[in-house]
């Protein structure tokens, strides 16, 4: 449902709830409220509950001055004269009794911002209150006539209606609330409204007449906010941006300079390597420990293929490992030969001739090369 | 190689060609088990005993009657029972009628090869007799001393279950064997073969392969197989390792060990890894003769602690935790 007709009901309800509770509500008993049903609008002064200003009940009306408003100036009767006024609040316009019982009435009109100056795009507010000292039935006010508005539009009106308890009694104030938009830059005003009404138990038709307000309307406001808010967005952007774009830059530094660094030699070159180091041991003398480095040699060379650790096993265990490993039965037997060679020396004082240390060397040679053939 | 451990060396070689026979022989029989095959023969080898531990049905009696046979060896079975006397081990003087004399009659511990099945559940008095009768290689009846055959070899066994009713055997006196066995089940595949080889019913029949006295040969000839200092010293590490843990870097071992190995540790472990390298055809020691039979000789003659018991430690676990902190040579 658009919100101008939900506005539409709930203001018709409203309306509706007034009228019912107008005329029985002499007959209600009158219970004491100890919190008031009080709404005030923005830019209200709220009454001093112990002021002797205060509205007081319908037998002794309030002088304009004080009651409802306080902080207002006095009030000029025109009853129907409407009153131009460049102030953005005015004094309420005070309609007298139409018999020494009736109620007085009075109207006052104000915007929301006091200095009537307000930008293109912001929404302008004008507060129209219809008030009279009594019960909500007393008066019987009419839908205001639409205001005249000179470069507004109006968006909507919302109506309320609301009791301001008094030292004896209630005031009751009727809120028009028109919600306005500049149409264009330069001066703007809105004319009086006339607002009607009728008294209980009369026919006479009533009216008063709010006051005229001008405003200035001045260009529309620059979004600072947004502005703010789309740079630092924007920088935040390139911030990530650049942080990224760093990260991924050094990622890339990082994958060429270990492009640049050599791969780490296979296993096959990594025992090469160890072999000629071994064999150079034989070619300076150094025979037992040349033997001794044959048998970590081999075990080295199974725990890199094969991808154990056979450092510690006894030559029996290694071989029946092999044999798990499905290690070719020719490599196996070619291992332990190499070792038990390893153990002729390094414990049955065997010392291995020039063509044992080469066919030493010859064998790991062929072991090597059939490993990685594997 | 120096000419005395090449000769050696050529010598075992010639002697231990039996070996290989013999393990032929026993696959016939027995699937599987040539850790338990060779273990018997490093017993036969080094005149030690041996004490076999495992679960009833693993072949162990068959496997000892299959050596007996294979090698022309008596073989005698003793079952073990609460009120078994040491006169039904040994034998007892029996009076003859005819002349009025008492004769000594021999038990049937007097044989090549004695197996002791279920030895503690026989009381203190009748292991005793036997582990005597193991040492001394000699039994007295009576008046008469009767000397043991050789070889003389006791196999006894242990059920690890079924504790209720039994008499464990004293420290001193399992030290008494040179090796305890811990003897475990089949693999898949060797269970199979099991399967198999018994469908038809009945054990095939194996040759005699060797005699006694070629046994008795082969050990003066495993006794001259040569060990390298460096051998020795890593022996002598070992057994140290298990009183001193601490001296030896292993200081998580300290709380678990109560009593370390005896000196006839160094002494079986040396003599076992001599017969370990005869079964490897060699005339030399290597550290992997002695890894291998380290926890066979080892594994009864360290005492844990109760805390080693609490943290569920076996003796296995203490000295392979030795043999991997002792550097081998």
């Amino acid at each position: 449902m658009p919100a101008p007709k939900v506005i539409a009901m709930i203001a018709a309800l409203a309306v509706m709830c007034g009228s019912a509770l107008a005329s029985p509500a002499a007959s209600w008993p009158q219970v004491p409220r100890k919190r008031p049903l009080t709404r005030w609008l923005p830019g209200e002064t709220k009454p001093e509950p112990s002021s002797p200003t205060a509205l007081s009940s319908n037998a002794a009306p309030a002088t304009p001055s004080a009651g409802l408003f306080p902080t207002l100036p006095a009030l000029k009767l025109l009853p129907t004269t409407p009153t131009a006024s460049s102030e953005p609040t005015s004094a309420p316009v005070v309609a007298p009794p139409a018999s020494s019982v009736a109620p007085t009435v009075s109207v006052r009109s104000r915007l929301e911002r006091d200095n009537g100056q307000f930008h293109l795009g912001e929404k302008i507010r004008l507060i129209v209150e219809l008030s009279w000292v009594g019960e909500p039935g007393d008066v019987l006010p009419e839908s205001p006539e639409e205001p005249a508005l000179m470069n507004l539009t109006k968006r909507g009106m919302i109506q309320s209606s609301r009791m301001v308890p008094q030292s004896a009694g209630h005031a009751v104030v009727m809120t028009y609330l028109y919600e306005l938009e500049p149409a264009a830059e330069g001066a703007a005003a809105i004319e009086p409204i006339e607002i009607r009404y009728r008294l209980r138990g009369s026919t006479d038709r009533l009216h008063l007449t709010t006051d005229r307000h001008t405003l200035t309307i001045l260009p529309r406001r620059k979004p600072w906010g947004k502005i703010i808010g789309w740079t630092a967005a924007v920088l935040a952007a390139a911030g990530i941006l650049a942080a990224g774009g760093m990260a991924i830059a050094r990622r890339v530094k990082r994958a060429r300079e270990a492009a640049r660094v050599p791969p780490p030699p296979s296993p096959f070159e990594q025992m090469s390597a160890e072999l000629d180091g071994v064999r150079k041991m034989f070619t300076q003398g150094v025979v037992k420990d040349g033997y001794d480095a044959i048998e970590r040699f081999v075990r080295k060379a199974l725990g890199l293929f094969l991808k154990s650790d056979f450092r510690h096993p006894t030559i029996t265990e290694l071989t029946e490992r092999l044999a798990h490993e499905s290690l070719d039965e020719r490599l196996r037997d070619r291992a332990a030969s190499i070792l038990d060679r390893c153990m002729q020396v390094k414990f049955a004082g065997y010392t291995p001739t020039v063509a044992d240390q080469e066919q030493v060397i010859a064998d790991c040679r062929t072991f090597l090369e059939a490993m990685k053939e594997k | 190689m120096n000419p005395e451990i090449q000769a050696i060396n050529e010598r075992v070689k010639e002697e231990s060609r039996f070996v290989d026979r013999i393990v032929g022989e026993i696959s016939k029989v027995i699937v599987g088990q040539r850790y338990l095959v060779e273990r018997l023969l490093i017993g036969l080898l080094c005149n030690g005993h041996i004490l076999i531990e495992g679960v009833p049905g693993l072949a162990k009696t068959l496997s000892v009657k299959t050596l007996a046979g294979i090698i022309a060896l008596k073989f005698q079975r003793l079952q073990f029972t609460p009120d078994l006397l040491p006169a039904d081990l040994i034998g007892t003087m029996i009076y003859q009628q005819h002349d009025g004399k008492f004769v000594p009659k021999k038990g049937p511990i007097f044989a090549n090869l004695v197996l002791a099945d279920e030895i503690n559940r026989a009381p203190a008095k009748v292991q005793s007799a036997l582990l005597e009768a193991m040492q001394e290689h000699q039994v007295t009846i009576g008046e008469h001393t009767f000397p043991l055959p050789e070889p003389f070899l006791v196999l006894a066994t242990q059920n690890p279950i079924e504790q209720e009713g039994t008499y464990p055997l004293p420290e001193a006196q399992i030290d008494r064997f040179m090796l305890k066995l811990n003897i475990t089940y089949p693999n898949k595949k060797e269970e199979r073969a099991i399967l198999d080889r018994m469908a038809g019913g009945g054990v095939p029949p194996v040759e005699v392969v060797i005699r006694p006295e070629d046994i008795v040969r082969a050990r003066e000839v495993a006794a001259q197989i040569y060990m390298d200092d460096k051998i020795k010293e890593y022996i002598i590490d070992l057994v140290f390792a298990t009183r001193e843990p601490k001296q030896y870097g292993l200081d998580d071992l300290a709380n678990f060990l109560q009593y370390g190995a005896s000196p006839r540790a160094s002494i079986y472990l040396a003599q076992a890894a001599r017969a370990h390298a005869f079964l490897r055809h060699r005339g030399y020691v290597t550290a992997d003769d002695v890894k291998s039979v380290c926890l066979d000789v080892m594994r009864h003659r360290v005492i844990l602690t109760y805390e080693a018991e609490a943290e569920e430690k076996t003796s296995d676990d203490v000295i392979r935790r030795v043999l991997d902190g002792i550097e081998a040579p």
